[in-house]
């Protein structure tokens, strides 16, 4: 389950959010992890957010989404 | 360790002494021989030499980067490859049961489990301490008992002759209870005196801000800095010393004593430090109740005197056991009821379980039943549970000259509902949350019920057989109740209950019903219960650390990730350290691709029984460094790893760069080194662990596998190598689970040290039999 952002930061925040509810020593220790899932760009421009283990409220249930575009990489062997 | 000395007497000859170096871990050992006319000759023995396995873990008997060859761009390994004799940090971990952190060294390794499995890392450093162990990480409570001297927590900071800048928080629960509380940052005489009265300072200060946070420009201040004086409930009040220089002094916080300070108040120091004013916190010290504050950023350690004990935790209303449920309790936990001779006694945790207790009941018979009447309230409250003086005492905890134990624990048994304890005033109100050690098989058992006709408040077990909580309108249930002893967790907050038991969710509901008034009565079941701690705050974020801690206490088995005693706990790779010296540590910060260093309380071992983190493909657990390793005309790296079997994967990456480049196992077992273009090993290849050479270069690239020359030829322009693991993204099905116990990547071409290298990594692991050059004797323990 995901949610789509607009912007990388807001993927971040929310992210973040959701760091220092699990109290990750990033929070607490200002080094180690930070995020229980991190966000990663998609096909169209927007970031997504793997929010199946995150505390959701309300108005973010509404907004989950099962899947997004990724991005596809370049390169790699023929 | 010293050395050792040996002399020799020779016959009609001169004494000769021979020194022995002892020195555990020294790559080369030498010898002594000192010669009688004078002078002497030293004796060496290289044990970085071809041949020689001890099977060393920490890697310090053929340290390879200071013994061997030196100069690699990173070296990334959970051994030791300089000659610091296992102290380098090799790894950071964090343990999935309270997401704590800790770097680890490679003497530390083969320890790792006692900490990952270790009762978590409760705040006040208590592992016995439940009531500790509820508290939110991240508001640690600490108090000074004013029998003992002040307390002093000394930074050795003092090296360092830049302008800082230091916070000063401390949060004070209820400072009226603490009349004579002083806390003093000092540095080098120079002082801001925290106080009940206000802050004060040595000098005149330029103060800034206002109400609960001042900035002080310098130190110098003795001016009173009048920031509040009527402190009732919880106050926060953070000091901001700008500009702060530290002259060659040591920076010490020191806590001044009160008195009569019991369960009622608590104060939390929050002690940071930014040397250079940069917004980065290079110290970090937060006040517990424990011996010891370890700065959680830098290194260095400060050291707090006794006197520092642990206070309740935070919205705490009642906390009964028959275990000290924090060690700075010591007063009684139990009023006994002697069916023998009608006496009564009390009893602490200590006599309840060395068997005290028992002998006083049984008058040191085999016989003789003896009942609760008083469960003493460990919350500093007061709120004591009583038996029903209208039906007597016939809570069990002696029946028939034998004491009740649940699990081999001491416990309550109640064989009837109407012999609940009585509390005498409402202990809930709004938020609760309610974590109980029972066991029921009978349905109308509560643990907590209201003496009222609706009975609500009330959590337990219903008549039908569910679960149930209930605290101002229609029940929420979670199911069927477990008939056995369980641990269980009924909360209401935000207008919303929840349950669960034993670490796990049984159901989570909105309701109009939350909060609820007033508990006239616990442990109303049928039945054996042997803990009940009420808060009247949301615990959600504690739930698994109390949980855990209750667990490892009753022994009850839990879920992995929550369960302490039972070893079930994991532990992930946030950081793996560079030891080449040029800080390309590899990281992820984000916890789902981590790679697992302790699955389940073992520590992850390839089949060759080498410590290795495993990278899951499911996860794309994957490290990776910022900027990447740089490179010149090429790059060789040496891979000590194992693939375990994967079923659609082509490319099994090892070394990643940009667009797919790097180095990979495939399906088949060939090893392709590509950028641009393969080059890839012929079949069959090895199976099980594994030494990867390969030499990166747009012409004249090479790949060895354990020694032995598997291709060479043009793999194009090379790329900066930044991860470990992970998957190629151009094929999101190539990664698989992979073992990876040691990485070294060099800045060129190091094929003229190449077997040297291969030699102390295999001699190291014992990856294949290796060559031994004609000639040298192989030593093997």
């Amino acid at each position: 389950m995901y949610l789509i952002y607009e912007t990388e930061e807001a993927a971040i925040e929310r992210a973040d959010e959701e760091g220092k509810y699990h109290d990750f020593s990033y929070w607490t220790d200002g080094k180690g992890t930070r995020w229980l899932t991190e966000p990663v760009p998609t096909a169209d421009g927007k970031w997504a957010l793997d929010v199946l283990e995150y505390d959701l409220d309300d108005v973010e249930e509404l907004a989950l989404v099962d899947s997004y575009l990724a991005v596809e990489e370049e390169g790699g062997p023929e | 360790m010293a050395d050792k000395t040996l002399t020799v007497t020779t016959v009609g000859g001169a004494d000769k002494t021979l020194t022995f170096n002892r020195e555990p871990f020294a790559g080369v050992r030498t010898m002594t021989r000192v010669e009688a006319g004078g002078g002497s000759t030293d004796i060496s023995v290289d044990r970085t030499v071809s041949g020689y396995k001890t099977g060393d873990k920490a890697g310090q008997s053929r340290p390879l980067l200071s013994k061997v060859v030196g100069g690699a761009a990173a070296a990334w390994s959970l051994r030791d490859l300089n000659d610091g004799q296992g102290p380098n940090k090799v790894v950071r971990v964090r343990r999935s049961s309270d997401n704590k952190e800790k770097d680890i060294t490679a003497k530390e390794l083969p320890r790792l489990t006692d900490w990952v499995t270790a009762s978590t890392d409760l705040p006040l450093d208590n592992s016995t301490s439940l009531i500790a162990a509820g508290m939110n990480p991240t508001e640690q409570y600490a108090y000074f008992n004013g029998a003992s001297p002040e307390s002093t927590v000394s930074i050795p900071v003092s090296t360092v002759s830049t302008t800082a800048r230091v916070t000063f928080k401390v949060v004070v629960d209820n400072h009226a209870a603490i009349p004579n509380f002083g806390a003093l940052l000092d540095c080098g005489g120079k002082s801001v005196f925290y106080t009940s009265a206000g802050i004060f300072g040595s000098s005149s200060p330029a103060i800034t801000g206002s109400g609960s946070e001042l900035y002080i420009d310098d130190i110098l201040c003795p001016t009173r800095l009048d920031a509040y004086n009527a402190l009732v409930g919880e106050q926060v009040h953070e000091v901001r010393i700008e500009n702060f220089v530290f002259n060659g002094n040591d920076l010490k916080l020191m806590v001044y004593p009160s008195w009569n300070i019991y369960h009622t108040a608590g104060i939390l120091f929050d002690l940071k430090i930014d040397l250079t004013s940069n917004g980065t916190i290079d110290h970090a010290y937060t006040g517990v109740g424990a011996s010891a504050w370890t700065d959680t950023v830098g290194q260095a350690n400060g050291v707090l005197g006794s006197g520092m004990q642990t206070i309740w935790g935070d919205g705490l209303a009642v906390a009964y056991s028959l275990r000290n449920l924090s060690d700075s309790y010591t007063g009684p936990v139990v009023e006994v009821y002697r069916g023998l001779d009608a006496e009564l006694k009390s009893f602490t945790a200590a006599e309840v379980a060395d068997g005290t207790m028992l002998s006083w009941v049984t008058l040191d018979t085999s016989t003789g039943n003896g009942y609760v009447t008083k469960l003493y309230d460990q919350s500093g409250n007061s709120n004591h549970a009583v038996y029903d003086a209208n039906v007597g005492p016939e809570q069990y905890i002696v029946e028939a000259g034998e004491q009740v134990l649940e699990n081999g624990k001491p416990t309550i048994k109640v064989g009837d509902t109407s012999h609940n304890l009585i509390i005498d005033k409402p202990i809930i109100g709004g938020d609760t949350s309610t974590f109980a050690v029972y066991k029921t098989t009978v349905g109308g058992s509560y643990i907590y019920r209201n003496a009222t006709a609706d009975s609500l408040p009330y959590a337990g077990r219903q008549g039908n057989g569910n679960i149930v909580m209930s605290h101002s309108g229609g029940p929420v249930y979670g199911g069927a109740h477990p008939n056995q002893q369980i641990i269980v967790n009924f909360q209401t907050v935000d207008s919303s209950i929840s349950i669960n038991t034993d670490g796990v969710a049984l159901v989570e509901q909105s309701t109009t019903e939350a909060g609820g008034n007033g508990v006239g009565s616990i442990a109303n079941i049928v039945g054996t219960y042997s803990e009940i701690v009420i808060y009247t705050s949301n615990k959600t974020d504690d739930r698994n650390t109390i949980t855990s801690n209750m667990g490892d206490y009753y022994n009850i088995d839990l879920p992995a990730g929550i369960d302490t005693g039972n070893n079930e706990v994991d532990g992930f790779v946030s950081t793996w350290y560079d030891q080449s010296g040029n800080v390309k540590d590899i990281a992820q910060p984000t916890a789902s691709k981590q790679p697992k260093i302790v699955d389940q309380g073992n520590l992850i071992t390839n089949t060759a029984g080498q410590f290795s983190l495993s990278f899951n493909k499911d996860d794309d657990d994957q490290l990776t460094v910022a900027g990447g390793i740089p490179l010149s005309t090429g790059v060789h790296s040496f891979v000590y790893c194992e693939d375990l079997a994967g079923a659609s994967a082509t490319h099994r990456p090892l070394l990643g760069g940009a667009a797919g480049r790097g180095l990979g196992i495939m399906l088949n077992g060939g090893i392709r080194l590509y950028h641009g273009s393969s080059i890839i090993t012929p079949l069959p290849a090895v199976t099980g662990p594994k030494l990867i050479t390969a030499l990166s270069k747009p012409v004249g690239a090479n790949v060895y596998e354990n020694g032995t020359l598997g291709v060479s030829g043009d793999v194009g322009t090379l790329s900066l190598p930044y991860k470990v693991g992970g998957r190629f993204g151009w094929d999101t099905d190539t990664a698989l689970d992979l073992l990876i116990s040691e990485v070294i990547i060099f800045n060129g071409d190091q094929s003229a040290n190449r077997e040297a290298i291969e030699d102390n990594i295999n001699n190291q692991h014992g990856v294949y039999t290796p060559t031994v050059p004609a000639g040298l004797v192989v030593v093997r323990p």
